[in-house]
């Protein structure tokens, strides 16, 4: 194991249990409107991990050939032949807690300025993140300017910087997904409800998986490559239920009925503004493609209704029941 | 006979060898002792079999660029060219990054040393530089801890495989239990041993026995039993290894847990022989010769641990996990104020050094430096513009800690103190805005009781109110003087405390909690001059069936806003505690 080049990342199927924090993985691969997700719970529950492992999973897209910003080729464009067109993974960009907001941003790029003499830009993370998704952990660890930045760019789509002369905008359209340890710190209430999902993971408790994390763990700490080889064909089959749910998604119809359950919801728990709903339907549709149908049901609501709301309710500071138990008993009234 | 070995410096000389041998492949050490002599020869030892891996030291003062890398400005200087300087913890792949006072280091250098030892690479994006490091080390975790610090960083804590307690040690019985060893040869062998299902059952049972939560605890238990079995030239596991690498893993994890498991209840002197059982829970074995790892009975160590572990142990430990969280939640947002000129720094900015702000000079030297061939400056004379000016900006705590003072007397009444309650829940959803820290102090009966230390937890805090009781006499007194330590202890946490008592102010018990109306009314007031003396903000809430001079006189003595209950809405005490609080 003394390879220099870094292993690959544990097989996203490998992972043991979690299923609510994979689906909403899954979910944000599908859709990427539903906007983010946020992974919160007990320490060495794979959470990083899960995250890490989405890079593997995404079914490949198209870009124009040494573009920053990894643009979507033009279509129009495409006809005349002018342009390169490449297909790419997905980017999944990790942004370390240390990163300097002028990585972030981009900034001036000082190797040509000095060399050349020309102002040019040289584009951050947020940059490389554009159709992709933005990962950070410790996401509650954050410094406070750098979340607020993040938040604004997330919400516009766009970057924007005024910085050393010059001045630049490109598209930054991407997946923010965060973990997080709420016992390091919470995270600032208005952060929290700008992600779509928000799972809370914990440790499993029942021995046999336990001993299978462990065991997993182990075999891919001693050989990852095998380990990795092992899973592929898993891995290639959740690659297919992505590509195949982004196809049925594209023309599928909300009916009525699904609407109305997630307003009844959102209004019986008194959830703010229209994100709540909106996230609501989106994710209903992503999780049906995913079962590989092409209607949505008021049942696929019931189904991410804990993951799209339990972290937009708003907190009693005396009330200690837990906002999962709130969403679930909601749920219960809707049947009755 | 398998069992716990009998003294802990057998498990720390034990520990060396299993370091050595696994290097990298571990993820760490917490090292758990004081700095002395003991600790000294410990790490003197490591390194020395170490041998020529890499040995990084971070001492506890390393910033973020000496960690991490990032702009080196000297040779920018010199060269005019960004130069990248390489961080301690990129330079320590393939060997130890020993860690000094890892206790104090700070948040942001927990993570990066997490994320490296998660993914195995550095990511680095700063000063400019884009750049991923391969990083496999073993950090050796210094944590000088004592009881009432704050305790080391629970991610780190976490991902440290191997738990060492060098504070009963003497540096010589560390090197005298050193085994005979080869740890060269080990390395080569050990990732060919084959681990189990019972054995990994057998640890997970300790694990959950001892409250351990995170599977990292145990995975690095195998990766030392394997470690094991090859410092003592075998190709399998046996029994021993197994106790051994719970007892270095797990069982070391819980502060104090393994002595009590070595010593036996009533016996003063340790077993003398090295590889001798704990008496009863571990039945003696005779069919089983040890090599045999199918003969292992699963239950055995956990029964050990489970049995000879006292309750307030675990309890304490859930308790302690409790404490480190109630100090760090809140993250850095709410409670802080920035702008500030003193407290933490926070990262450089871009912006001009107005208006209290301060200048970043090495910052802004780093931001100045690649540009200086292309500005054409003279050799030894810098030109910076105005755009390369980084600010330093500092975070100060202002965190409040609200102490509640509560008369739980008889004279305050049933109904009152019902009513009391109610006020009391108000303040406290308005503390839960200002993300303030409460505490709780009851009096009733012959004295004072602080029903709860300070916390941000409101749920916990109203648990307490709940469940507390009224009737008997009233110790004002007492009760003033407990709120004043623990606001005294606010204060040293660097806190601003705020008094907020809530009482009819009728004193009848004196400080030693005799029956005497009138020394106890004496006293009262004495002790709510010291608050006066003392500065602390304090709102006096009359809780009398109509408002009274005494009352009036009580909080002119604590030098507190005053308020009669009855004639107050639950607005106009929120309003009061407010404006007190602001």
């Amino acid at each position: 194991m003394s390879s220099s080049k870094p292993r690959k990342p544990f097989p996203f199927t490998a992972i043991v249990g979690q299923d609510e924090m994979k689906q909403a993985i899954l979910i944000a691969a599908v859709d990427p409107s539903v906007g983010g997700v946020l992974v919160f719970g007990d320490r060495g529950t794979g959470k990083s991990t899960a995250v890490r492992a989405l890079a593997g999973l995404l079914p490949k897209m198209s870009v124009i050939a040494d573009s920053p910003y990894n643009l979507e080729p033009d279509p129009s464009v495409a006809k005349k032949t002018t342009q390169k067109v490449k297909q790419v993974s997905v980017p999944v960009v990790d942004m370390p807690l240390g990163a300097t907001e002028d990585r972030v941003v981009g900034a001036l790029d000082l190797e040509r300025a000095l060399a050349h003499g020309e102002k040019a830009f040289e584009p951050g993370l947020l940059a490389k993140a554009n159709r992709g998704f933005l990962y950070i952990d410790e996401v509650n660890l954050l410094e406070d300017h750098l979340v607020d930045l993040l938040l604004d760019v997330a919400a516009s789509g766009e970057n924007l910087v005024e910085r050393e002369g010059l001045s630049v905008r490109h598209p930054a359209r991407f997946v923010l997904v965060g973990s997080g340890n709420p016992e390091e710190g919470e995270l600032r209430p208005q952060l929290l409800d700008r992600f779509g999902l928000s799972v809370d993971v914990r440790t499993p408790r029942e021995m046999k998986d336990r001993i299978e994390i462990i065991r997993r763990r182990d075999d891919y700490e001693q050989d990852s490559a095998a380990f990795c080889r092992r899973w592929a064909r898993r891995e290639g089959a959740v690659r297919r239920k992505i590509a195949n749910a982004r196809d049925l998604l594209s023309d599928m119809q909300v009916p009525e009925s699904v609407l109305e359950v997630a307003a009844t919801l959102c209004v019986g728990l008194g959830t703010d503004g229209l994100r709540g709903e909106l996230t609501l339907v989106r994710a209903a549709r992503a999780s049906a493609a995913l079962a590989g149908r092409s209607d949505v049901t008021p049942d696929d609501v019931r189904d991410v209704a804990q993951l799209a709301l339990r972290h937009r309710l708003r907190r009693d500071p005396l009330d200690d029941t837990d906002a999962s138990v709130r969403v679930a008993r909601a749920l219960e009234t809707l049947d009755a | 006979m398998p069992g716990l070995r009998a003294t802990t410096a057998e498990y720390a000389a034990l520990a060396l060898s299993v370091v050595a041998a696994a290097g990298p492949h571990l993820s760490g050490v917490w090292l758990r002792s004081q700095a002395g002599p003991a600790r000294q020869r410990w790490l003197e030892i490591l390194r020395e079999m170490a041998g020529p891996r890499a040995w990084q030291r971070v001492p506890a003062s390393a910033d973020e660029d000496r960690l991490l890398g990032g702009l080196d400005l000297g040779a920018t200087l010199n060269s005019g060219r960004p130069v990248l300087m390489s961080g301690l913890l990129a330079e320590s792949n393939g060997g130890f990054l020993e860690l000094r006072m890892a206790e104090r280091q700070s948040p942001a250098a927990i993570s990066a040393i997490c994320a490296t030892i998660d993914s195995e690479s550095l990511r680095l994006e700063r000063d400019g530089f884009s750049r991923e490091f391969t990083v496999r080390c073993c950090v050796v975790a210094c944590d000088e801890a004592r009881d009432d610090d704050d305790p080391l960083d629970s991610r780190l804590a976490d991902r440290l495989g191997v738990v060492v307690n060098l504070d009963s040690l003497s540096a010589r019985a560390i090197g005298s239990a050193l085994l005979p060893v080869s740890v060269d040869e080990a390395a080569s062998l050990w990732q060919e041993i084959a681990v189990d299902e019972t054995a990994i059952a057998e640890w997970q049972r300790i694990a959950e026995a001892l409250a351990i939560r995170s599977p990292r605890a145990v995975l690095a238990a195998m990766t030392v039993a394997r470690v094991l079995a090859a410092l003592h030239g075998r190709d399998t596991l046996d029994e021993q290894d197994v106790i051994d690498a719970a007892a270095l893993c797990l069982i070391t994890r819980v502060p104090g847990a393994l002595e009590q498991l070595q010593t036996p209840p009533q016996e003063a002197e340790p077993p003398p022989e090295g590889s001798d059982t704990p008496p009863d829970d571990t039945p003696s074995d005779g069919e089983d010769s040890g090599s045999d790892s199918a003969g292992r009975r699963p239950d055995e160590v956990a029964a050990a641990a489970a049995a000879v572990l006292p309750d307030q142990l675990l309890a304490g430990l859930v308790s302690e996990q409790s404490r480190a969280t109630r100090q760090k939640a809140g993250g850095n947002a709410a409670s802080s104020m920035e702008g500030g000129v003193r407290g933490k720094p926070m990262p450089s900015r871009s912006g001009l050094p107005t208006g209290g702000k301060r200048l970043d000079v090495l910052a802004t030297l780093k931001t100045a430096a690649p540009w200086q061939r292309v500005r054409g400056g003279e050799p030894g004379r810098l030109q910076i513009v105005k755009s390369d000016l980084r600010i330093r900006k500092f975070t100060e705590q202002t965190r409040t800690t609200t102490i509640f003072v509560v008369d739980a007397s008889g004279s305050a009444a049933v109904q009152r103190l019902g009513e009391t309650k109610g006020a009391i829940e108000l303040l406290l959803a308005e503390c839960y805005v200002r993300r303030d820290q409460v505490a709780l102090v009851a009096f009733r009966g012959s004295q004072a009781e602080l029903l709860l230390p300070a916390t941000r937890s409101l749920v916990r805090a109203k648990r307490a109110l709940s469940a507390l009781p009224g009737g008997g006499g009233t110790p004002l007194a007492s009760g003033l003087r407990l709120a004043t330590q623990v606001a005294d202890g606010a204060l040293k946490r660097g806190e601003t405390p705020v008094l907020v008592l809530l009482s009819d102010g009728r004193g009848n018990i004196t400080l030693d909690g005799d029956p005497d109306p009138a020394l106890a009314t004496e006293q009262a007031l004495a002790v709510a001059n010291e608050i006066a003396a003392r500065g602390y903000t304090a709102l006096s809430i009359d809780t009398g069936r109509r408002g009274s001079a005494r009352g009036r006189k009580l909080a002119d003595a604590m030098g507190a806003r005053y308020l009669a209950l009855p004639f107050a809405d639950a607005s106009q005490v929120t309003d009061a505690v407010r404006e007190v609080a602001a």
